[in-house]
């Protein structure tokens, strides 16, 4: 069994549709290397470290073809508003 | 004011990150390819890479000995006819509808087909001796280019049991010679299919509602940087 077989045993194993177990297994991974972060820096996370472990974590599921390619694509549009956001208060001096 | 330029500068530099990053997904990730619904078993790596693949027999084709066929969410929305003409000249030959205005007036595209030896056989076709003599355990794949368009026209696979026929005839003759063909094997790689892709709700293997939220943020930044462009260009406003 490979790695990219993961979510079909786990679909079959829990009865539930190939997709789901996808991105429930998807979501799992992302956790694992979010909440490590989210715990450390529970004082005052930041968003641009947040959404770029999130990228991490999404490239390694999406590598491994456990999640469908759009969610990459939403992953960059949420990267690219935290950056944007960040850029945009620089300029402008916050609004 | 200072709200307005804020939201404006924040729609420019969110275009500018979204196409720059979608641009920079490696090729790779760009989708695991179709995966074929295969009756006998293939080495896999003959049929990846493929964003989408359709299987024939020789049940599948009509009365005439031809069959149309339309893939879903086909970026260039390209129809495909696979036409079976083996009583009269013996070979097989497959060409794409050539629209005009959104008209179809009966012209198709031929396709050219490139064998796993560099043989190149024109769009009269292959026959059941061109596809024995190219067979490796009962398997070959073609690379087909349309002729007219020089377009991409992705791969074709012909497949049999060979412990059950001895040729490609034999088992066509059956039902048994399988014929799979995929679409989508040159990744997309370059921004501007992709951005388009996203922008006109195109992007394959995609469902249109994701499609449709992937495209709202930056069409939103495109109506708001007009807008902005519009106002500030306009005196009396």
């Amino acid at each position: 069994m490979s790695m990219t077989d993961v979510p079909s045993y786990f679909a079959d194993l829990t009865g539930m549709n190939e997709t789901t177990a996808q991105l429930i297994l998807s979501v799992v991974v992302i956790c694992i290397v979010l909440f490590p972060y989210l715990i450390l820096a529970k004082d005052k996370p930041s968003p641009l470290i947040a959404v770029i472990l999130i990228f991490l974590a999404e490239a390694i599921t999406l590598g491994l073809g456990w999640s469908p390619f759009w969610i990459m694509i939403m992953i960059m549009a949420l990267t690219a508003s935290v950056l944007a956001l960040l850029g945009a208060k620089a300029v402008t001096g916050g609004g | 004011m200072a709200s307005e330029q804020y939201g404006f500068v924040f729609a420019v530099i969110f275009l500018i990150l979204f196409a720059g990053l979608t641009a920079m997904i490696p090729v790779d990730l760009q989708g695991q390819g179709g995966i074929a619904d295969i009756v006998t078993p293939v080495d896999p790596a003959l049929v990846s890479d493929f964003s989408a693949s359709e299987e024939f027999v020789k049940s599948d084709f009509d009365g005439i000995l031809s069959l149309y066929y339309v893939y879903d969410g086909d970026p260039d929305d390209m129809g495909y006819m696979f036409e079976c003409v083996f009583d009269l000249v013996d070979t097989f030959v497959v060409g794409s509808r050539v629209y005009w205005l959104g008209l179809w007036l009966g012209a198709y595209d031929w396709v050219s087909w490139k064998g796993p030896n560099g043989t190149v056989y024109d769009i009269t076709g292959v026959s059941f001796t061109d596809i024995d003599n190219d067979m490796t355990d009962g398997v070959v794949r073609y690379d087909l280019t349309h002729s007219g368009s020089g377009q991409d026209a992705g791969g074709f696979i012909f497949y049999y049991n060979t412990t059950t026929y001895t040729d490609a005839s034999d088992a066509w003759d059956s039902s048994e010679l399988y014929l799979l063909h995929g679409i989508g094997m040159t990744p997309n790689t370059n921004i501007i299919s992709l951005l388009v892709g996203i922008l006109f709700l195109q992007l394959p293997d995609v469902p249109v509602g994701i499609n449709l939220l992937l495209a709202t943020p930056p069409w939103a930044s495109v109506g708001y940087i007009i807008w902005f462009l519009v106002k500030e260009s306009l005196p009396f406003f």
